[in-house]
This record gives C-alpha cells, sequence and structure tokens, in this order.
C-alpha cells in the first residue's frame, strides 16, 4: 500500500515544480549541505506562500517568484549558517536525500571534476541539473537573464569537461 | 557515462562525457524526491497555519533593492541608510549602476530592479529613500556646524552598523568580499566628495588636522582597490583621481615654518606706498632677528629708505620707521635727519610738550633720532616717560591694546621699563578682556575694542604678543585659543602673493616667539578628540570599512556542497 500523495495549492504545486531543483541548488551552493538546503528550500516555499506572494505576483510571472523566493531564501540560509556557526555542531547524520543506491564508479572522474571547478559554474550546474530544469528558472533565481544563464552554462560545461579530461588521463596514467 | 577508448591508443576522451545525461547522472541522488518534499512542505504550512507572524524579514527580502535583511529583525539596516543613500549617490553620478550590478550579478547577489519596481511598498520605499537622501544633502550643505555634527555621527553609526552587518553575513559566506569592498569604496567616495564639507578652508569647528581628512579617505580607498572588479576599480580611480586634488587641494592653507620661510618672504620687494607692507616687513624682520633667520633684504629696500629720508612725507615716516626696527640706519643718517627742518619740529614738540603723550607706531623714528641727536637726557626722559603714562589708555580709549603697545615700547626704549614692570598686572587685565571669546576664526585673537566688535584681528593681535613677549602670560589667557587663531590666520593659500605670504609670515613669527617663551602650546588630549572629531569619525568609518572586507570570503559560496 503506497502513500497518498500530499495535495497543496495548485498554484503553490506549480512553483514548486518550477524551482524545487534549482532552489535545492542554489541553497546547497552558499554552504547548506544536500540535507539542510532541501530542509531551507521546504522552509521557504511555506514562507512564500504564508507571505502573500501569491497576491502580489501572478503565477506566471516566474521571474517575480524567482525574485522573491531568493530574497526568503537567503535570509533563511543566512539565519541557519548563524545558528550553526554559534551552536555546537552536531555528529554526522544520514543524509536523507541521499537515497540508499550505490553510487556510479564511472561518475568519479565528473565528480572529481566538479570539485575543482569555479565556485559560480558549480553553482549553476546544481541548479539546472540537480533536476531537469530550464534556464529561465536558474535565471529567475539568480536574478539574471536567460541568456546569461545559458552562456554561464556553456562555459561550466566547458570548464568541467577540461577538467574531466585531465582527471581522465590522470586515472588512465595511474592503470599502466 | 561515455568514457571510451579511442582506435589509436585507447585514451579516454571527455567530450561525450559532460553531456546533460552525465550531468543528471551526477546530480542524481541528490535529486529531491517530489513526493517528500511536497509533504515537507505542506507539513510546515499546517505547522504555522495562516499566522503571518514571523515571516516580516522575509517579506522585506522580496522588495529591498539590496538582500538586507540579514540585517535581523532588529531593524537596525534603518540607521544605515544614510550610508548607503551617500553610496547610492554617487554610483549615480557616475552612471554606473549598471555596472555595479553586474558586478553584484557576477557575485551572484544580484540586486535586481525589477523588485523594487514592483508593489507599493516598494515605490514608497523608493520615496522615503530618496526624501532621506536630500534631506541628509542639504543638511550636509547647509553650513550648519551642528547639522554637521549630526550627520556626520549618523553617517558613522550607520556606517558602523552596516560594517557589522557586511560583516556577519559576510563571514557566513553570504557575500564575497569584492561586493564588500565595492559597497565601501563607494562610502568612502561619497564622504571624500562631501569631505569639503569637514575639512573646509577654517569657517566651522576647531580642526587644526582637517587637511589628512580627505587623505585618510583616500587610503582607505586605495588600500580596498586591489580587492574590487576591475570596472569597480577604473570607475573608483577616476573619481578618485578626479575629487582628491579638489578636495585635497582646496584648503591647502599652510603654516610657514619659522624661520625657513624668511628666506622666501624677506627677500620680497616691498611696495614703497603700502604701509602695512613696511610694518609687516619690520615685525617679521625683527622676529627673523631674534629668531636666527636673517637673511637679508630685496634690493629695492634700502633705496626706499634713502628715499624717505631724502624726503620726509607723511607716507616716508613709515618707511623710516620701519627702517628702524630693521636695523640698517646707522646714528650718523639719524643724526643729519634730525637736523632737517620739519623733524626738528617734530622732535621739539616731542620734548617740550606737557600733554599725554600717546604715540602712533609709525612716530617710531623719533625715538632713534632724539638718541642720536643727545637730546634724550635724565630730564627728557623723565618728561617723556610722565607723559607716556598719562597717556596710559583708560576705559574710554578707543584702541587701547594699540595705544599700550606703543606706550610700552616707548618706554622701554627710552630706558623705563620700570614702569612697565610696575603695571603688569594692569596690562594682563587689558590683555584678557581684549581676547576675543566668539567663534572661531576670530576667537583667541585680540580684538581691537570688544565693546564695540568682540572679534579678534591681526593687528591687535601683533600688538597683543609683542606686550605678552614683554610682560608674561596671565594665567587667565587662552593659551590654546590664541594659538589656533594664529595657526588659522598664519597659515598661507597655495599661490598666494608675497605681500600675503608676508603678512602670514608675521602671523606665524608671532606664534614662534611666544612658544619660544612658553614652550609648545598643546591642546589636552580629550580636546584633542573634541577638536578633531571629524577626522575621528572619518578614520573609525574607514576602519570598519576595512574591517568589513577583510572579514568577507573571497568568494561568498566557496563551501557548496558535491554532488
Amino acid at each position: 500500500m503506497t502513500a497518498e500523495p500530499t495535495r497543496l495549492e495548485p498554484q503553490l504545486e506549480a512553483w514548486i515544480g518550477h524551482f524545487r531543483g534549482p532552489l535545492v541548488g542554489f541553497l546547497a551552493s552558499r554552504g547548506a549541505t544536500w540535507a539542510d538546503a532541501e530542509e531551507l528550500a521546504m522552509d521557504t516555499f511555506a514562507e512564500a506562500w504564508l507571505g502573500g506572494a501569491r497576491r502580489n505576483a501572478a503565477a506566471d510571472d516566474l521571474e517575480a517568484i524567482g525574485g522573491w523566493l531568493r530574497g526568503i531564501a537567503q535570509n533563511l540560509l543566512f539565519a541557519f549558517l548563524r545558528r550553526r556557526r554559534r551552536g555546537p555542531q552536531p555528529l554526522p547524520a544520514d543524509d536523507p536525500a541521499v537515497p540508499a543506491t550505490p553510487t556510479d564508479d564511472r561518475l568519479e572522474p565528473l565528480r572529481a571534476a566538479f570539485a575543482e571547478l569555479r565556485p559560480d559554474f558549480q553553482e549553476v550546474l546544481r541548479m539546472h541539473y540537480l533536476e531537469a530544469t530550464s534556464a529561465r528558472e536558474v535565471a529567475a533565481l539568480l536574478g539574471a537573464s536567460p541568456k546569461a544563464v545559458e552562456s554561464r552554462l556553456y562555459q561550466a560545461r566547458r570548464a568541467l569537461r577540461a577538467l574531466a579530461d585531465k582527471h581522465l588521463r590522470r586515472m588512465e596514467g595511474a592503470s599502466r | 557515462m561515455n568514457t571510451q577508448e579511442t582506435p589509436d591508443g585507447g585514451e579516454f576522451r571527455a567530450q561525450e562525457m559532460v553531456g546533460d545525461a552525465d550531468l543528471l547522472a551526477l546530480f542524481a541522488r541528490r535529486t529531491p524526491d517530489p513526493q517528500r518534499f511536497a509533504a515537507g512542505v505542506a507539513a510546515r504550512l499546517q505547522e504555522r497555519g495562516t499566522d503571518a507572524r514571523g515571516i516580516a524579514l522575509p517579506r522585506a527580502a522580496g522588495i529591498l533593492p539590496l538582500d538586507l535583511g540579514w540585517l535581523g529583525a532588529s531593524k537596525l539596516w534603518w540607521l544605515a541608510t544614510p550610508a548607503l543613500l551617500l553610496a547610492g549617490c554617487v554610483l549615480a553620478a557616475l552612471g554606473a549602476a549598471r555596472s555595479i550590478q553586474g558586478t553584484l550579478r557576477t557575485a551572484n547577489m544580484a540586486a535586481s530592479t525589477a523588485d523594487l519596481r514592483r508593489g507599493p511598498a516598494a515605490a514608497a520605499q523608493f520615496v522615503l529613500f530618496t526624501t532621506m537622501a536630500l534631506v541628509c544633502i542639504g543638511g550636509l550643505w547647509s553650513g550648519s556646524p551642528l547639522v554637521q555634527d549630526a550627520m556626520l555621527l549618523t553617517v558613522g553609526v550607520s556606517t558602523g552598523v552596516l560594517a557589522v552587518g557586511v560583516a556577519r553575513c559576510a563571514r557566513v559566506g553570504g557575500i564575497d568580499r569584492a561586493t564588500v569592498a565595492t559597497l565601501a569604496i563607494a562610502v568612502l567616495e561619497a564622504l571624500l566628495v562631501l569631505s569639503p564639507q569637514w575639512s573646509g578652508s577654517m569657517p566651522h569647528g576647531d580642526s587644526e588636522w582637517a587637511r589628512a581628512l580627505p587623505w585618510t579617505l583616500a587610503t582607505g580607498i586605495v588600500l580596498l582597490l586591489p580587492f574590487v572588479q576591475p570596472i569597480a576599480r577604473l570607475l573608483s580611480a577616476l573619481l578618485l583621481g578626479v575629487v582628491l586634488p579638489l578636495t585635497a587641494m582646496l584648503p591647502t592653507t599652510r603654516m610657514p615654518k619659522v624661520p625657513d620661510a624668511f628666506a622666501q618672504t624677506l627677500t620680497i620687494a616691498v611696495d614703497a606706498d603700502a604701509a602695512a607692507s613696511w610694518q609687516t616687513l619690520a615685525h617679521v624682520a625683527v622676529a627673523a632677528g631674534e629668531l636666527g633667520g636673517f637673511v637679508g633684504l630685496h634690493p629695492s629696500v634700502r633705496p626706499e629708505i634713502a628715499r624717505a629720508f631724502a624726503a620726509s612725507s607723511g607716507g616716508s615716516m613709515i618707511v623710516l620707521s620701519a627702517a628702524h626696527h630693521l636695523g640698517i640706519v646707522d646714528g650718523d643718517q639719524w643724526r643729519t635727519a634730525a637736523s632737517q627742518k620739519s623733524f626738528a619740529y617734530q622732535l621739539r614738540q616731542l620734548r617740550t610738550a606737557n600733554t599725554p603723550l600717546r604715540p602712533h607706531s609709525f612716530e617710531a623714528f623719533l625715538l632713534p633720532m632724539l638718541r642720536a641727536s643727545g637730546d634724550l637726557d635724565p630730564a627728557t626722559r623723565d618728561r617723556l616717560a610722565e607723559r607716556l603714562v598719562a597717556g596710559w589708555p583708560t576705559a574710554e580709549t578707543t584702541f587701547p591694546l594699540q595705544e599700550l603697545a606703543e606706550i610700552v615700547w616707548w618706554l622701554d626704549g627710552i630706558g623705563r621699563g620700570d614702569l612697565v614692570d610696575a603695571r603688569r598686572v594692569a596690562i594682563h587685565t587689558l590683555l584678557v578682556a581684549h581676547q576675543a571669546k566668539g567663534e572661531r576664526p576670530f576667537r583667541g585673537g585680540f580684538a581691537p575694542n570688544p565693546r564695540e566688535l568682540p572679534l579678534g584681528s591681526v593687528d591687535s593681535t601683533h600688538q597683543a604678543v609683542a606686550l605678552l613677549l614683554r610682560v608674561g602670560v596671565p594665567t587667565e589667557l587662552d593659551l590654546v585659543a590664541l594659538r589656533r587663531f594664529l595657526v588659522d590666520h598664519g597659515s598661507e593659500l597655495t599661490a598666494a602673493s608675497p605681500e600675503v605670504q608676508l603678512h602670514r609670515l608675521a602671523t606665524a613669527t608671532d606664534l614662534a616667539r611666544l612658544e619660544r617663551m612658553t614652550g609648545p602650546i598643546d591642546r589636552a588630549p580629550l580636546q584633542v578628540l573634541v577638536d578633531e572629531r571629524n577626522l575621528v569619525a572619518i578614520a573609525i568609518v574607514v576602519l570598519l570599512c576595512w574591517w568589513a572586507v577583510a572579514s568577507a570570503r573571497p568568494q561568498p559560496f566557496a563551501v557548496g556542497a558535491l554532488p
């Protein structure tokens, strides 16, 4: 027997559909772990909904909603980071966002290359590829134009490719 | 993943490895579960209900032009408003708003102007910002010292709040160092533009180090330039290059270095008809001789004196008196001159009259003539002394300080300094009564007639200093205020005419001679802090800006989670 899907207001569901992935990626790029980023993203949607965004912006105005969510998310993130910085550090817990599936070892060179990318390239990749999201939503969250996001994605992929190539060569050298 | 071997040697290729599918696979294990996510949001909504409390900050974050929410729910960010306004004014004036926005966007701290334009709350906020900017700038330029102090305090406090907020935010990686530095430079350059109001030539306040103010700001800006984006660096450097010369050069008054300055000013040509210049030249020459800096006179001076001996017009009396003070006329020359008809008449009047004697400064030449002609016998001496004492200033005297200075000089000149010593207390009382108590730049100097106009004048202060050197400094006299008056009026403007330089030098020599007698006249440390409050406030603002920049991380979110 499967649990019944949670029903939310259609407009809120639409927002979540558009921004869930980019927003988690955005928060994970700024100091939150994946698990914390997901929790903070949930908080952000709840705050935005309760804060009356539904009254101030049209449901299809992604730029407006994106700017609204970004502002709330940043404030929640900063408050969270301050709390974390002040308080005792909890022991590492199981990351609920990570499924128990084994990691794909073939992705290791890519993962290593990603770790060496510039932070702004990492961010745009996280936001875009965490879920299959269009550049428009990413742009709305970053306060940039979709063209600028596409350009940054292109540069990020190119940089990632170069780094991955380097790692592949290194691995190939080690295997010989 | 599309790793594969190439046909020629088993090389791995990455070209196909970073396609969309691979990147989606890379993040697949981090992808939120839609059902669990929706349940989480629903749980939060249920938990908080429709209670709108606690959402003011997120709401504000959605409409503020900059992300100021990190300043906290205490609304302290309102205090930071003036500093932000000043920054905004400069940025707008430069037309650099777009560049700055681009810089912010690069740092992923986007300030979407769309947010600002949207909604009635944002419009009201924009109006409020603009109104406050007008009030702030209007107050700064109103010229009122009280308003200036209040505004500087506001700017200082608000910049402090801003710096603390930025530092808090930056330490957790919320804002990068380049953005903080850009904001800090904008604040400092705004203050630099306005700094002439605080470092002005001398209209208000008691600062003696005001010249350091624009340089303090400039130093702060220059040290922050390496941290900003190239475009912001270029614009900031350009603005600094334009504004600094204007602000730093405006008040470039400087106290002449005594006795070094004698070498430049004593050798200037003096206008034969300018009485004040001859008196001033004599004044400076006496000081130069006393302070060991006499370097000789301009070649035109001696011919003018020779012409004055040949003629005997009223104007030449001033030159002759100056010649006596300069000490460049020998006894024979005075004796010869004394035999001339016009001078002989004046000397006879001086010896025989019984009326109170109140000599003028331009009659000083009569004393060496009297000595050289052999007429200054003890009886004449006593008679002159009686007349001089009889001419001692009273309550009804119009310019008592000026007359007293001449009487004292004559009494000393005829060898009756004992009469001056006997009246030391009375002279002290007169000096204290004549020291101006009003506002700068007239405070601390000596007023010729305090009953009529209680403002210090340079001429009266020359005479008062001569008296102070003769009878000592009364304890009631405000030496610090006198020093400030002499500094203000002795500081010469850049590219001033030689005559102006000479007059400034005369005032500077007064201070040098006074400090030679009393020792350095220093302000109390607390007084220094109060007087230099503008500079202290600016220095604190600069330090706060540096602290905020130093607190920021080079990259705002270098600790992003890995897939």
